[in-house]
């Protein structure tokens, strides 16, 4: 067995990430063939939805702000092949965590208290994230699991507290009070709502992209994914790295809730940000793990997203369409995962 | 001969531009058993798996019963009645002895466990095998597992049973019991064949013995018309009456062996006595490291080692010879961080291995270098930059950035200094290091491990499956590290490479470890005999 086989060649992950750009172009007419409708007119609704239409762009670009930022947890973890499933909890806990503390942090001069409150929701995404990777690091407990057992504890903690210590004064609805205005992220672009969370996220793809490309601590990361029995030889302490890098992750996931919350809706409601851990996993996959890939990535991602609910309006095509395709891609990860594996043993 | 069970014929492999087995002839009779001998990387266990149908020949062909065999896979090597006893056992360990020999025997329906057992308990009369049918395989020793891995190969009618490496694991005890199985299915028309680097296995049952080395049969005889000196002579270098390998003479270059090795070195037999190198060497330094009644075991509990102990000195190259399998890899694992002894003490300066912080980072900072034996799994990252892997055991030190941020242009430029130091054939600092070849993998590893003049250095088969040049130049460095104060521990199944280079030589071999001697206290037959297990 020689090198080519044994090593990804980099050429060959650019043809297995446009494979799979292919294979959601492909599976996409199909499915809207099936639903009964015209897949070219349905196509050109959905591009025209997403990204031709003022309103449709603002749209995605709100939506691709916490898909960005959810993106560059997945990517980091997942270049040490430790697989944080746990985004959707993270997410919550993180925003949770900075909503509770939102009380104390309006007392702060006002710029500092939006940065406490970022700071908070960080804090809230690390300890959860690194609750599994202590689990991980210290009992060898398949972070997987770990992750998604937690996604549905933090969930329930969720549901809880907008229904008891952190539901809003009127009492009426399951949901908090709107964060005071002092704590909202300032606008950059007004009519379009799109918040200086931009902003925040463009930053964390700068500073991840260092972190991971340039730091002691990214080259362990990127030796524990290579190999890891190599990266222990070589000084790294798989414990710790782990443990690091799912709290590094969940941080990222933390700081997409409060930037939702303090950007979006400012407040927290039922069924807040559902479905964002899983899309973020298809974003940092067809990003290729990437962090500077992973802001396009996202912004395509939001585009479908935001299309399909044009489609949906329009059209007879269910907006789930979406979630069919980012499975799909997630999928093709998988079987290219294991088909490497395979290669590897052989 | 009577038809032959088995007949290789032209068989060939080969891993890219390493040809593991060379149009390799063997045949084995029934009633026979057959010794396959050789180092370490001779190419027994490629062999092994072309018979076993895991591995397809690149040429020649395999004949069963006189019949064209396509040994597809496993199964249908097992179809076929060859049976096989693999090295790592694949078991299950909450499934019982009978539940493990149906594994993959029976088709869907119920099982009947008492027909099962009952079957197990006939296929172990036969064999003479003694296991309890009803006992989980998790509770059973070492032996107790292989016994069923036997089992599991007997299961269906077996003509050839294969079996590799048996013994390295078992108690001289279980190794009676095994061999007197052997002799069993001898007697009942089974062939056999025991693939192995223990000497005592070929003389205590085998029949013939076939010697591979470096991938070509090198001999094939009846038992009883060769020695153990001449069997150690043709594993370590191909050739009779050479114990000691003078193939170093012709891979190193009259200038190396006029200035390490000294003149008075004819080739063909060894004399008893070689000095290690010219008297003018330097005394020994002061010691960097030392083990204290160290025991060692394997990832499956046996024991590899025991009551080790020496010291390691500066400017001393101190080799552990011995056929692999005996506890080297144990024993740098323990000395590199990568693990602790399970009895006595390894020491380097400050740091012991009872602390908590025994690792290899702490060991590092300290001052050690691993070359390790295995470079792929071990020693580089094969999609990463040769930059990249030249900061893998590096990346923690102080010169190597500046604060918490890698200083990626002085590590390229340290990457570009050490293809030119170390002659490494690449396209640059840039290209992965899995598309290097082999030497020039090692050559990598051998400069990120020796560039920052390392205090100690564990060089695990530093110069094996290389190249003549490569070796001699792997072997230069480490007189040069040698030379500069530096504490080498060399890891070697080859005699010449030890007889080479080191000052002082500990053999490891089941389960013992003798030494350390100087070179000149003592010969290579002696070393041999060790190493072989006498």
């Amino acid at each position: 067995m020689d090198g080519r086989t044994l090593n990804l060649p980099r050429d060959t992950e650019a043809r297995a990430a446009l494979g799979l750009i292919a294979a959601g172009a492909l599976l996409l007419p199909g499915l809207i063939a099936v639903a009964g409708e015209n897949p070219l007119r349905v196509l050109g609704l959905m591009v025209a939805g997403a990204f031709l239409d003022l309103r449709g762009l603002a749209d995605t670009v709100v939506r691709a702000i916490p898909l960005c930022l959810m993106g560059l947890g997945v990517a980091v973890a997942f270049r040490a092949r430790v697989f944080n499933i746990g985004g959707d909890g993270q997410f919550l806990i993180g925003a949770a965590l900075a909503v509770a503390a939102s009380g104390w942090l309006v007392l702060l001069p006002a710029p500092l208290g939006v940065v406490a409150l970022l700071a908070a929701g960080t804090l809230g995404g690390a300890l959860w994230g690194g609750i599994a990777g202590v689990l991980r690091a210290r009992f060898n407990a398949n972070e997987i699991i770990a992750t998604i057992l937690l996604n549905y504890i933090a969930l329930h903690v969720l549901s809880w507290l907008i229904r008891g210590p952190l539901q809003e004064a009127a009492g009426v609805f399951p949901r908090t009070d709107r964060l005071p205005p002092d704590l909202r992220l300032p606008m950059l672009v007004d009519a379009a709502r799109i918040s200086a969370g931009l902003a925040v996220a463009l930053v964390a793809v700068g500073v991840l992209w260092l972190v991971m490309a340039r730091s002691r601590f990214g080259f362990q990361v990127t030796a524990l994914g290579e190999n890891p029995e190599a990266a222990r030889y070589g000084g790294v302490r798989p414990g710790l790295i782990t443990a690091a890098v799912l709290a590094l992750s969940g941080a990222l996931a933390g700081l997409a809730g409060i930037v939702e919350v303090a950007g979006v809706h400012g407040r927290i409601q039922d069924g807040f940000g559902a479905g964002l851990g899983i899309s973020g996993i298809a974003v940092a996959l067809l990003a290729r793990l990437n962090p500077l890939w992973v802001p396009a990535s996202a912004f395509g991602f939001a585009g479908l997203h935001v299309g399909s609910a044009t489609v949906a309006r329009a059209t007879a095509v269910p907006f789930p369409v979406v979630n069919v395709i980012e499975g799909a891609i997630i999928l093709a990860y998988l079987a290219a995962l294991a088909l490497r594996g395979r290669q590897r043993a052989g | 001969m009577a038809q032959p069970v088995l007949a290789m014929d032209g068989l060939t492999k080969r891993y890219g531009e390493v040809t593991a087995v060379r149009s390799l002839d063997l045949a084995v009779a029934p009633g026979e058993v057959l010794a396959l001998i050789g180092e370490n990387g001779a190419g027994k266990s490629t062999v092994v798996n072309m018979i076993a149908g895991m591995t397809a020949p690149d040429a020649g062909v395999i004949l069963v019963g006189g019949a064209r065999a396509a040994l597809s896979s496993a199964r249908a090597a097992r179809a076929l009645g060859i049976g096989v006893v693999h090295q790592h056992y694949a078991l299950v360990p909450s499934f019982t002895v009978a539940e493990t020999v149906a594994l993959g025997r029976v088709g869907a329906g119920r099982l009947d466990p008492a027909a099962l057992a009952a079957r197990v308990r006939d296929i172990s009369d036969r064999a003479g095998i003694v296991v309890d049918p009803a006992a989980q395989v998790g509770s059973l020793d070492v032996a107790g597992q292989q016994r069923v891995e036997i089992l599991k190969a007997l299961s269906q009618d077996v003509r050839l049973l294969l079996l590799d490496e048996p013994t390295t694991v078992l108690t001289p005890e279980d190794a009676a019991r095994l061999f007197a199985m052997v002799a069993r299915l001898k007697a009942s028309g089974v062939a056999v064949i025991l693939v192995t680097h223990r000497l005592d296995n070929v003389f205590g049952v085998c029949d013939r013995v076939a010697v591979l080395h470096a991938g070509v049969k090198v001999a094939d005889l009846p038992v009883a018309r060769t020695s153990p000196r001449d069997l150690v002579s043709l594993m370590i270098s191909g050739r009779t009456g050479d114990s000691g390998a003078d193939g170093l003479a012709q891979r190193l270059s009259s200038e190396d062996l006029t200035l390490h090795q000294p003149a008075a070195d004819p080739p063909g037999p060894a004399p008893a006595r070689v000095p290690a190198r010219a008297a003018a060497a330097p005394p020994p330094g002061p010691v960097r490291m030392g083990l204290e009644g160290v025991a060692l075991h394997r990832a499956n509990g046996s024991v590899a080692v025991a009551g080790l102990g020496f010291a390691l000195h500066g400017g001393e190259i101190l080799a552990v010879a011995g056929v692999d399998g005996n506890g080297q890899s144990e024993l740098v694992d323990a000395m590199a961080g990568l693990s602790r002894p399970d009895r006595g003490i390894i020491r380097m300066g400050a740091l012991d291995s009872g602390q908590e912080g025994w690792n290899p980072r702490a060991l590092r900072r300290a001052g050690l270098a691993h070359i390790p034996a295995d470079r792929r799994r071990n020693g580089i990252l094969p999609g990463r930059s040769l930059t990249e892997n030249l900061l893998l055991s590096r990346f923690f030190r102080p010169a190597a950035g500046r604060g918490w941020l890698i200083d990626r242009t002085r590590a390229e430029g340290e990457a570009r200094a050490a293809i030119g130091a170390f002659d490494i054939r690449t396209t640059g600092p840039a290209q992965p290091v899995g598309r290097l070849s082999g030497g020039n993998q090692q050559k990598l590893v051998l400069a990120r491990e020796l560039m920052d003049d390392p205090a100690v250095i564990l060089a695990a088969h530093p110069s094996r499956g290389l190249d003549v040049r490569t070796i001699a130049f792997v072997q230069d460095q480490l007189r040069r590290h040698r030379d500069r104060g530096a504490a080498i521990l060399l890891v070697s199944a080859d005699l010449g490479e030890i007889w080479g280079l080191a000052d002082r030589v500990v053999t490891l071999s089941s389960g013992r470890a003798r030494g350390p001697v100087a070179p000149g206290d003592t010969s290579r037959e002696e070393i041999g005999g060790w190493m072989a297990g006498h």
